[in-house]
């Protein structure tokens, strides 16, 4: 089974994960088992980049909604990169993603944001 | 055993599409993973039908999203397909989603509930017939008039 296109990686206690291509109903289950299999429990959060993602349907919404409930159950922070296509961003924005799930311009800012001063 | 098909079904999906001024028409395995190729089907019509880009993106988004729903309740089914079909008539954009057979009458269920309130935003129009052959999803997206 061809899990999608991610790439995950741990940077200072925070699971990085960076999408690529198109995500929709063919792939988004795999991705987040992936990234909810791979966080561990010490992890401060998740960082998911969407950054270089052509396409995101209503399944690859309902999977960050998904992420963002489990971990915040487990204390964790989600967030989100995305400076992405605009079909994208269109996506985003009319399903109101932003309101549950903090947004930054780059995987930098969102890790900084969640490592404690 | 599935790869032979796949490759029918874009070359079908080549076919059609090249026939500029045609309407846009395929029949597809209600499966998942034909989603990104009848994403890029329609998009090259879109586009050669001279419809404006950020048209494309919202129609795109919106026929996909029926399509999944189509897909998502052939769960099970053994060769269940999906038909869609997009017409551009006058200032109107039409698009038609159907399964084929004889499945269930699909419905919206409220895991699907996003993908309905997307399609809601980005077309004018909206008619869900659950037929007895079937669910036919019925779009309508008016095209801004052109400029005098």
């Amino acid at each position: 089974v061809t899990v999608g296109p991610l790439a995950l990686r741990e940077v200072d206690g925070i699971l990085v994960a960076t999408l690529t291509g198109e995500i929709d109903l063919a792939n988004a289950n795999h991705i987040r088992d992936r990234i909810a299999e791979t966080v561990k429990p010490t992890d401060l959060g998740v960082v998911m980049d969407l950054s270089a993602i052509d396409y995101l349907d209503s399944a690859g919404v309902r999977m960050l909604f998904d992420l963002a409930e489990r971990l915040h159950a487990r204390r964790q922070a989600l967030r989100l990169v995305v400076q992405t296509a605009a079909i994208v961003r269109r996506v985003l924005a009319l399903t109101k993603l932003e309101a549950k799930i903090p947004f930054d311009d780059t995987v930098e800012a969102s890790v900084r944001a969640l490592t404690p001063s | 055993l599935s790869a032979p098909r796949r490759a029918d079904d874009v070359a079908l999906l080549v076919l059609r599409s090249s026939l500029a001024g045609q309407p846009f028409s395929i029949e597809l395995p209600a499966w998942p993973r034909e989603l990104a190729g009848l994403r890029r089907g329609l998009q090259g019509w879109l586009r050669r039908s001279g419809v404006p880009e950020d048209v494309v993106g919202d129609v795109v988004v919106a026929v996909n999203e029926a399509a999944a729903n189509a897909i998502e309740h052939a769960y099970g089914l053994h060769d269940a397909r999906f038909s869609v079909r997009a017409e551009r008539i006058d200032g109107d954009l039409r698009f038609e989603v159907a399964d084929t057979g004889r499945w269930r009458a699909a419905r919206f269920g409220h895991d699907r509930g996003r993908g309905l309130d997307l399609i809601h935003l980005l077309v004018d129009e909206v008619a869900i017939d659950p037929g007895s052959h079937g669910t036919t999803v019925r779009l309508v997206r008016r095209l801004p008039s052109p400029a005098s």
